[in-house]
Order: structure tokens, then sequence, then C-alpha cells
């Protein structure tokens, strides 16, 4: 049966629609129908709705063309450049962040020798995945408390003059979220780097030793190059991870203080949620989209001019 | 002729007979009437109200829900929690729903927000029914059972004059905002509540040289919005006359959407008004007293009730909470806001602050209801049931029995609190709730939260931008004053009937 599905290698005939062809992919196109039509119900029409009620004013008394005016008053808004502001930097210092920690400590676990240990030191960086986000923010948010972790640690090792309210302080709490989660190796990260390395042949890796390479010349010169794909597709995952989440900054400091901490996601949120500005918070939304989508493009398009991967 | 007379007789005990089984029939069919409401009823309820445990001001309702529910054994009473954690939530949740026309049957709501008010295509008018009288109740209109001459219902009437919110009333005159101290750390340090600001400022000051933090202001997290209540308190008393020259319609002593907006619009008020600015100065000099951190979102431990804090914001809503608290095992009570004087303020005067909040005139209540048009759509019956539990819990009887469970119970407005409450100790408590009583007892003034809530939550941002430092008072002003013309014109906009050209 598998062998029947084949195609034709005339081309002007490939994509002829005969009942033929409609009985025999019948059965695949069922299987798929599920899936695309919660594609459909749940991703592509709340994106279309969003989009169009963009151009909307929305109150319970219902919906009033606008045009442009939410995205003007989107432009205009003098709060929303700040937020920007504060999204780049987050999603810098964590693209920092994914190309750094998860990768040396996958590369370190990696050239542990004893196999059991170093099944516990995975074991030690996968098991926090089960830890919900939010319980993890949750904790942060104490250390950084007036009264909490952080400052208790630094008055104990006699450092009492660098305490502050560091959610409460404008000029740190940016930097007070970025540290969340340090030392930031995050267990699917640290798998896919790890996965990576497990790839790469071993007779490569034997025949750098044999040539007097040292552990680091091996890992500068042969892994790291190697796991690029890996790079990149972590880059992706973070950026886009960071253009569209806002659950730090809402459950840490609510995008304050002022607007010290906002990233327009939040901001979208609280205009849909909290003000019920339907079209606005579609606005900040479509604005959002289109940059995770110029992202993602140019990302598949990189990808596919060094990789030859579609 | 006797055959004939006892053929009369045997007629005429016979028509009897008929006649009473007629009646009999009738009175059972009323009372076969009265009982006939069956099957499923939905009702959309502010929080967890069946499972508010130490909360009887909060499960009261439950329990008349209960009653009614009681009365009717065919029908199945379900209860929808209404969505969201904050006020602001709940209501953006039922203007989804009410939009989507997916709400239950019945919600219930704590405010009763323009938005329902004033949705006349989408929410059930009551208008007609209020004139009619209340299966429940003894008075001729159902619009009599509401205390202080339904005051409730006129000041919540939508912009078509309807009734699209029937609520349960605070008869008395108590108003909702105040502070609540701790009495035993204010007898340690030799302290009494503030009769003026400069006082308040002086005790707060006593409290801090005595290793406490005088007073926990939230300005962020979920309760950010609370420093708003001293704003209103200080600005209103400050500026006395504009909110007379704006208090252009009956009810007086309560500014209305129409009137704020109508105020701003024409500019009788404006940032602009020194005023406004020493609000803002006399908070930013107050912060002196206030956490060390308030800034940032408070901590998630109740350190007023750890005796680390020792005055906090409260309102009637949150006085269960306190009385309920485990942990508060020491004296507490509550005094209000002292006006600022002229020794306090080059804008001080001897007026008595207004108080904010919920509605906060007298006869204001906390527990309101409303029927989507949803429900109209789903048969006469069902609207017949969802009125019906309505007028139950709304008739006289229940609104004692709602009375009886709050914190501050119902009583006649101008009731001096010794009369009201016998235990000195509950005098000290609810004090500040009293005194002053009726007298300017506004609130929803000048407040463009009522028309805005999303201009209100960006005033708490530039609030805190000026707090920390990063703005002074003219930047946030003039960063403000657009959002607010703007706010204005929409709201203009949305009402024709207010007919602003005319202004």
């Amino acid at each position: 049966m598998a062998s029947q599905v084949t195609f034709s290698a005339s081309a002007p005939r490939r994509y002829r629609i005969n009942l033929e062809r409609l009985r025999h992919f019948a059965p695949l196109y069922l299987m798929v129908l599920p899936t695309v039509v919660m594609l459909l119900i749940f991703f592509y029409y709340p994106a279309i709705n969003g989009f169009l009620t963009s151009f909307h004013y929305v109150d319970v008394r219902g919906w009033r063309w606008v045009g442009l005016d939410n995205y003007e008053r989107l432009f205009s808004d003098a709060r929303l450049g700040q937020s920007f502001k504060n999204l780049f930097f987050l999603a810098g210092f964590n693209v920092l962040v994914v190309t750094t920690m998860p990768l040396i400590v996958a590369a370190l676990i990696f050239r542990v020798k004893s196999t059991v240990a170093q099944f516990w030191w995975r074991i030690v960086f996968v098991i926090p995945i089960v830890v919900p986000a939010v319980a993890i923010i949750l904790v942060w948010r104490w250390m950084y408390a007036a009264d909490g972790g952080l400052n208790i640690l630094l008055n104990l090792i006699g450092l009492g003059d660098l305490t502050r309210s560091w959610l409460g302080d404008r000029d740190v709490v940016m930097w007070a979220l970025a540290f969340t989660n340090f030392p930031w190796v995050a267990g699917i990260n640290f798998l896919i780097y790890y996965a990576g390395l497990q790839e790469i042949s071993s007779e490569i890796l034997d025949a750098a030793v044999v040539d007097g390479a040292t552990s680091f010349r091996r890992f500068r010169s042969i892994e790291l190059p190697l796991l690029r794909p890996q790079m990149r597709l972590l880059v992706l995952l973070t950026l886009i991870y960071w253009m569209r989440s806002f659950e730090l900054p809402m459950i840490m400091t609510n995008g304050g203080p002022g607007y010290a901490s906002m990233v327009p996601g939040l901001r979208m949120f609280y205009a849909i949620n909290r003000d019920f500005d339907l079209g606005y918070g579609s606005a900040i939304g479509t604005i959002l989209f289109l940059i995770v989508l110029v992202i993602t493009l140019v990302q598949i398009r990189l990808t596919r001019t060094r990789d030859d991967v579609v | 002729m006797n055959s004939s007379r006892t053929a009369s007789t045997r007629t005429f005990f016979t028509l009897c007979i008929l006649l009473v089984c007629l009646m009999a029939a009738v009175v059972g069919s009323s009372a076969q009437d009265a009982t006939e409401f069956s099957g499923e009823l939905r009702i959309a309820v502010w929080g967890q109200i069946d499972q508010a445990v130490g909360r009887p001001d909060v499960t009261v309702v439950h329990d008349m829900l209960q009653q009614w529910q009681a009365m009717y054994p065919d029908v199945q009473l379900g209860y929808d929690y209404i969505g969201g954690t904050n006020v602001s939530e709940r209501f953006t949740w039922i203007n989804t729903n009410l939009l989507a026309g997916t709400l239950p049957d019945v919600v219930m709501i704590y405010f009763p927000g323009p938005d329902v008010t004033n949705a006349v295509d989408l929410v059930y008018n009551f208008a007609d029914d209020l004139q009619q009288p209340n299966p429940y109740s003894t008075n001729a209109a159902w619009r009599e059972d509401f205390p202080l001459d339904g005051l409730v219902l006129n000041q919540t009437q939508s912009s078509d004059s309807g009734n699209r919110v029937i609520g349960f009333t605070l008869s008395g005159d108590s108003g909702v905002t105040t502070y609540a101290y701790n009495q035993t750390i204010f007898d340690e340090v030799g302290i009494e509540p503030p009769t003026t600001w400069g006082e308040f400022m002086q005790i707060q000051q006593t409290l801090k040289d005595a290793g406490y933090t005088p007073f926990q202001m939230p300005t962020a997290g979920s309760l950010g919005w609370v420093w708003n209540w001293a704003e209103w308190i200080i600005r209103e008393q400050l500026m006395e006359d504009v909110i007379s020259a704006c208090d252009i319609e009956e009810p007086r002593n309560l500014l209305n959407d129409k009137e704020v907006v109508r105020c701003i619009a024409t500019g009788t008020f404006t940032l602009q008004d020194p005023r406004m600015a020493e609000t803002w100065e006399l908070l930013q000099q107050w912060s002196q007293y206030w956490q060390e951190d308030f800034l940032a979102p408070p901590p998630d431990v109740d350190l007023f009730a750890q005796g680390e804090v020792a005055i906090i914001n409260t309102m009637n809503l949150w006085l269960g909470q306190i009385a309920a608290n485990p942990n508060i095992t020491f004296d507490w009570g509550t005094f209000y806001q002292p006006p600022v004087t002229a020794a306090d303020s080059e804008f001080g005067n001897d007026l008595l602050p207004r108080r904010v909040g919920n509605l906060g005139q007298a006869g204001s209540g906390s527990v309101y209801f409303f029927i989507p048009n949803t429900t109209v759509d789903r048969g006469p019956e069902r609207l017949a049931m969802a009125r019906d539990l309505i007028q139950y819990v709304t008739a006289p009887d229940q609104l004692a029995q709602w009375c009886s469970q709050q914190p501050i119970p119902c009583y006649e407005p101008g009731t001096p609190i010794e009369e009201v409450y016998t235990d000195p100790v509950m005098v000290e408590r609810m004090r500040g709730f009293f005194e002053p009583g009726a007298y300017n007892n506004g609130g929803a003034s000048l407040n463009w939260a009522t028309f805005d809530r999303a201009l209100d939550a960006e005033w708490s941002r530039l609030f805190v931008e000026y707090m920390s430092g990063s703005m002074t008072i003219e930047e946030v002003f003039a960063e403000f004053q657009p959002l607010l013309d703007d706010s204005v014109q929409r709201a203009i906009s949305a009402h024709p009937e207010w007919g602003a050209d005319s202004w």
C-alpha cells in the first residue's frame, strides 16, 4: 500500500485532481483534518479576528470602524517605545544566555568520563523542567523583595550597603528580571545542545585528540561549529518566546515601577483583559505578530541558504 | 312545593359546592403558578460566594440564593464564577461575555459599572417591573422595597433612564474607605488617631522613630490602585469649589459620569490647577512613612497582621477579612483620613474631606444583579424565573438578612455610632466608617475611573513614575492631559444623549 503512494515524475500531471488520487489520499487528509480544523479554530480564526479588531473601537455597545486610529495611537504612545526597549533588552540578554550557559554546561557534562556521573549530572539539570515556571518566578520575586533572600544574603556577607528594593528601583529592575532563573540552564536548552554533541562523530573528535588538540580547542574548532543548527534553533525560539512573553514582568513587577519594566505583550494583555480596549490591544498584538513573523522569515532564510534545509 | 324547595336547595348546594371547587381550582392553579418554575437557572457570581469560609458577609448571598432554590426544588440553580482576580478583569469577563451573548441567566456584580448600566440594548430593563408588586414583599411596588426612596436605583439609572441593575442597599450612611490602625502599637508609643493632616504626619514620625513601618501604601501589584483613595480625598477637599461647580444634577453630592466629563471638557476641572500639584506633593511628603519598598509589589504576607505595620488602608468590604484573621490578636481601630488644614498647606481649608469608593453615598450598596437580554431570548419562563430570583433576594426580609451579616449593619442615617454598636470595642473598630458621617459622603466624584478604567491605570503608573523620581509633576500632567482629553471625547461620542454640543 505504502509503495503505491508515489509522486509522478511528470510535472504537469503531478497536481492534477482526479477521483483516483482523491480516493488514494483521502484517508491521509482525513487523519490530518482534525488538526487542521483545530488550528483554524484556535489559531487562525483568533489571529484574523484580532487583526480585524485592530481596526475597530469595541465596547459593549458593539464595534465601530476606526480605520488606523488604533495604530496611530500605538505609534504615538510615549510609553510603547520604552516597552519595546525593555523587550529588546530582555530578548537580547536571553539570546546571549541561551547561546552560552546551557551550551557550556552541556559541553562540560559531555566531557565527564564516568557514564554514571554523566547520567546524574543530566538528571540534575533536567529535573527542574517539571517545576512550573510561575513557581520559579514567585520564588525569585521573594528573592528580590525588601526582606527577601538576596538582601538577607547580602547582609549576611557584610554587603548590607548593596541591599535595595530590587523590584522597586527603576535603575535595577530590568537587570533583576534578566537575572531571574540564574544560572539560566533551562533543561530543554541543555538537552538540545547535549543531543547535538552526542551526534558528533567520535572519529572526528578522536582524530583531533590524536592531533594534539586540547579540550578547549576541540570545543572551539569542532563542537561549536557543528552545534550551529542547534544554536540557531534556540536563538529563534528564544526570540519568539520573548517577543510574545510577558508573564515574567507581570508576575514580578506588573510592568513597574511605573513603566520601568513594561513590555508590549503586557501592555496588550492589560488593554484587552483589564481595560476591555480590544481594538488597541489587537493593534499591539498585530505589530508583535509582524515582528515575530519577520524574525522567523529571516531565520528560515538563513537556515535555507546555509544548511539547505527547507 | 316541598320537592321544588328541596330541588332548589339541592341546586343551591350543588352550585355552592361547584363554586367552592372552582375557587379551590383557581387557588390551586395560582399556587401551582407560584411553584411551577423548573429547569436550569445559571447565575454568574462575583467570586466563590459558596466557599468563603469565615466570611458571612459574602456567603449570606449564597444562603439567600439557596433559600430561593429550596422554594423551587424543580429548579437546578447553578453558579458560574466570574473570571478574573480583580474588578477590572471581572468586568472585562462580563463585558466580553455580554457582547458575545454568552452570559448566564443572571449576573451578580459588586460594583454597578457603567458598562453594564448603559448597555441598553444588551441588558434587561426592570423599569416596568419596579412599578409592580414584588411577590415576596407587602409593599405596593417593588421600587418601595429599596430604602431611602430607592436611592440606589436612582444612582444606577441607565443613560435612557431605565433600571438595568438592581442592588442591595446599605441603609446607613457609613463610608467605604478608611484606615485601620494597630491600637496596641498606638498605645505603646502613646499616640491617638489624628484629627488633622499635620497630626497624621506627626504620629507617623513617632511610629517611625519607634522602629515601626508607619503606613503600608500599595502602589503596585493587585492593590496598586489603592493610593488613589487618599489622592481623591485630598484633591476633593482642596478643590471643593470645583466639585460644587461640577455638581449640577440630582442627586447632589455625587458626580455622575456626565458631570465629570462635562467638568473636564469645559475646563472647570483642569490638571493645571495648582491644587492638583499640591495634592501630589502632599502624597510625596507622606511617602517617607510608607513601607520601604512601596514602589515594588507588596509582599505576599500581611505585615499589618504581623504587627510590623501600624496603619493600612481598608474599606467596609475588607473589614470581614481583618475581623476573621486569626493572626490579628491585637486591638485595632479605624479612623478617617483627616483634613488638610491651612497650617498644613497653602491650599488647606477646614472642610471635612469627602469619602470615596463604591458610590460611597448613603444608600449605596455592594451587591447588584442584572439580567442579560440573552435570558429574555431564552423564553418568558426563563426571564420570569430570573426576575423572581432577584425579587426574592431584594425583598425586605432578605435585605434584613443581608444587613445582619455585614461588618457594618444597616441603620437609620444619622444614627450615632454608639447606638449602632453597644460594644466599645466595636465602636473603636468602626469609628472611621461613621465619622464623618453623611456629611459630604459623596464619592465617585472627580473620578475618571468610572468612565475609563484604562485611564485610571495610566494615572497610577504615572504617579509611580513621579514617586520614583523619574518624572516631575509637570511632566506627568503634560503626558496625562492628552490621554484625559481623548478619553473625554470618546465618552462624549459614546453618549449623544448628553447633548455635549450645548456645553
